[in-house]
């Protein structure tokens, strides 16, 4: 089943934080805590499903037919900053709970590049319409694991003795590599 | 003459990018598994922080406050995808190399940071400065962690063996988990020597 | 409504500028980067079928998002066949074109497009050394791996530690091999 292949590859093998580097600024800055974590994980899959496939639709409805592809990178990133915004405002009517717990991370996920790197790997890889959806799914879960375990570790850091220079986005990296090495035991999971 | 001087030379050490300000990690973990993608990087990175912060220093006055960061992000995206399509035209195999990591730099924290936090605000000339500055200190970074990388994970320097044949290259410094461990370590590095020089 | 307008008016300035300049920059590089991808295939298409771009001719017979047929003609007669497949490797996708005799007998040569192995390992599949015994293998049967030097032109030695990846090789080939024999086969009827 390809889409199950695609599917995996974006969540654990090819992960977009541990292996494509997509989405750091927000790994750094919101892993110190579990649930802020979870939180954060939660906003970038939601937009990033959205945005990959508005971008899809733009790029092959809009760009392609009018030969217009080195208008992608503009167009994409407009899309994108317009989209968190509605999110943003649609969230916050429809239900103010949800716009509690997210809210505040939503205008953070503009400038993600894992947004603007899933639409374009999308289109890099010549995935249709529903092999788009799953891989925006699956890098989305990929990126709100790697932030989960990480914030999992970092609280646990806490109580460790971290030298005073290397606090910070230091211990963070260096605890991402590792993490990074362990993902690496997924290659080889599909064939 | 020496406050200019002062603008230019503080993205090097003092608010280096990538080592202090922790800006625009996609990039410098992405693409310095080589040197020569680093160059390719920072030859890119260069032209867009050069060019955004000139128009965007020329337009300032004449933007309103709410449309700006939308405007800023239009003026980047353009000189991204004319450095993007440049090199796909006249360096095929580095664009190839750099792959979705160029039109990336769109949404570098480090390029709109700029904009958003002093060409916006400044003058052409210290807009330039700075940017040429920041641009600097990111090439400072990106060389030593791709010159790191490729020593260590391949032997070579520019292509160029400098480690003889006696040396078996440690895989892992170009797989993404050294990108993580080797700014790990050039981040302590570089805190810790600046922790010293401003003690003492 | 003055301040609205005019940040309308300012961002919709800016939008079209930002379109003028790239499709004047794009008229320039868009011929550049056409140029460089044909002289690409052309490259593939000389070093796994021994075509002479000055005197041969090839056709493009079959374009798919990861299966290709290219037909070599030197004069009247069909000289070769390329191919070119894809495949799901260790880490991600593989892509490689390889060229074949017209009866289908052997293979000419292989050659490596893209690949993400572990460099050092999967990624020898783009050494010389491992290319090589690709020149003469046969076509007509299935290939298989084998992890001692070949006895037959059938088998083809793995590279030592990148199993999957040798596997994934071997599989595109006979894969693609089936299907472009089948499809040049209901060609040759169709006539």
């Amino acid at each position: 089943m390809e889409l199950l292949v695609i599917f995996i590859s974006a969540l654990l093998i090819n992960n977009f934080v541990l292996h494509y580097f997509l989405g750091l600024c927000p790994f750094i800055g919101v892993s110190n805590r579990l649930d802020s974590a979870a939180s954060m994980g939660m906003a970038v899959t939601f937009v990033m499903t959205i945005a990959a496939t508005v971008s899809w639709l733009i790029y092959y409805l809009l760009l392609v037919p009018y030969h217009l592809e080195f208008l992608e990178i503009v167009s994409f990133i407009l899309v994108i900053a317009s989209l968190v915004q509605l999110v943003e405002m649609f969230i916050r009517k429809v239900s103010p709970p949800l716009y509690q717990a997210l809210g505040i991370y939503l205008p953070l996920i503009t400038t993600n590049c894992a947004i603007l790197g899933v639409a374009l790997l999308t289109v890099l890889k010549g995935y249709n319409f529903i092999e788009t959806l799953v891989f925006s799914l699956g890098a989305g879960l990929g990126f709100s694991l790697a932030i989960i375990i990480m914030a999992g570790i970092r609280e646990e850091l806490e109580f460790a003795d971290v030298p005073e220079s290397l606090k910070g986005a230091g211990i963070t990296m260096i605890t991402a590599g590792i993490l990074a090495l362990a993902f690496m035991g997924f290659s080889g999971l599909i064939k | 003459m020496s406050r200019l001087w002062k603008e230019f030379i503080k993205g090097w050490w003092k608010e280096n990018p990538v080592f202090v300000m922790v800006l625009g990690m996609c990039p410098t973990l992405a693409v310095t598994n080589s040197v020569q993608n680093a160059i390719g990087m920072i030859g890119a990175v260069t032209f867009v922080l050069i060019g955004s912060s000139l128009i965007v220093s020329l337009i300032r006055k004449i933007v309103p406050n709410q449309v700006r960061i939308a405007t800023f992000i239009v003026v980047i995206a353009t000189f991204v995808t004319m450095a993007d399509r440049y090199l796909a035209a006249y360096y095929p195999e580095l664009s190839k190399a750099l792959g979705p990591y160029v039109p990336l730099i769109v949404v570098n924290c480090i390029i709109l940071g700029r904009q958003e936090a002093f060409a916006s605000k400044n003058g052409v000339i210290a807009s330039l400065l700075d940017a040429l500055g920041m641009s600097i200190g990111f090439g400072i970074a990106l060389m030593f962690m791709s010159s790191v990388r490729e020593i260590l994970g391949s032997g070579t320097w520019l292509g160029m063996k400098v480690l003889g044949s006696w040396y078996i290259p440690w895989q892992v410094m170009i797989l993404p988990a050294g990108a993580f461990f080797v700014y790990g370590f050039l981040y302590w590095g570089f805190r810790a020597i600046d922790k010293a020089f401003t003690k003492g | 409504m003055k301040e609205s307008l005019r940040m309308i008016i300012v961002l919709t300035f800016f939008a079209a500028l930002s379109g003028g300049v790239l499709g004047w920059f794009n008229s320039f590089t868009e011929k550049r980067v056409e140029m460089n991808k044909l002289k690409e295939l052309q490259n593939s298409l000389k070093a796994v079928t021994e075509m002479d771009p000055k005197t041969d001719a090839y056709e493009n017979i079959v374009k798919e998002k990861d299966f290709e047929i290219y037909k070599i003609i030197s004069g009247t007669q069909v000289k070769a066949y390329a191919i070119v497949g894809e495949g799901n490797g260790y880490q991600d996708k593989i892509r490689l074109i390889f060229g074949v005799k017209p009866d289908f007998s052997e293979i000419i040569a292989l050659k490596v497009l893209e690949e993400k192995e572990t460099p050092g390992l999967g990624a020898k599949i783009e050494s010389p050394d491992y290319l090589a015994q690709w020149k003469g293998k046969g076509a007509n049967s299935k290939l298989e791996l084998v992890k001692t030097p070949p006895k037959t032109k059938y088998e083809v030695q793995a590279i030592s530690g990148a199993t999957i990846s040798s596997t994934t090789v071997v599989n595109i080939v006979n894969k693609s091999l089936e299907r472009a024999r089948r499809i040049i086969k209901e060609k040759e009827e169709g006539k």
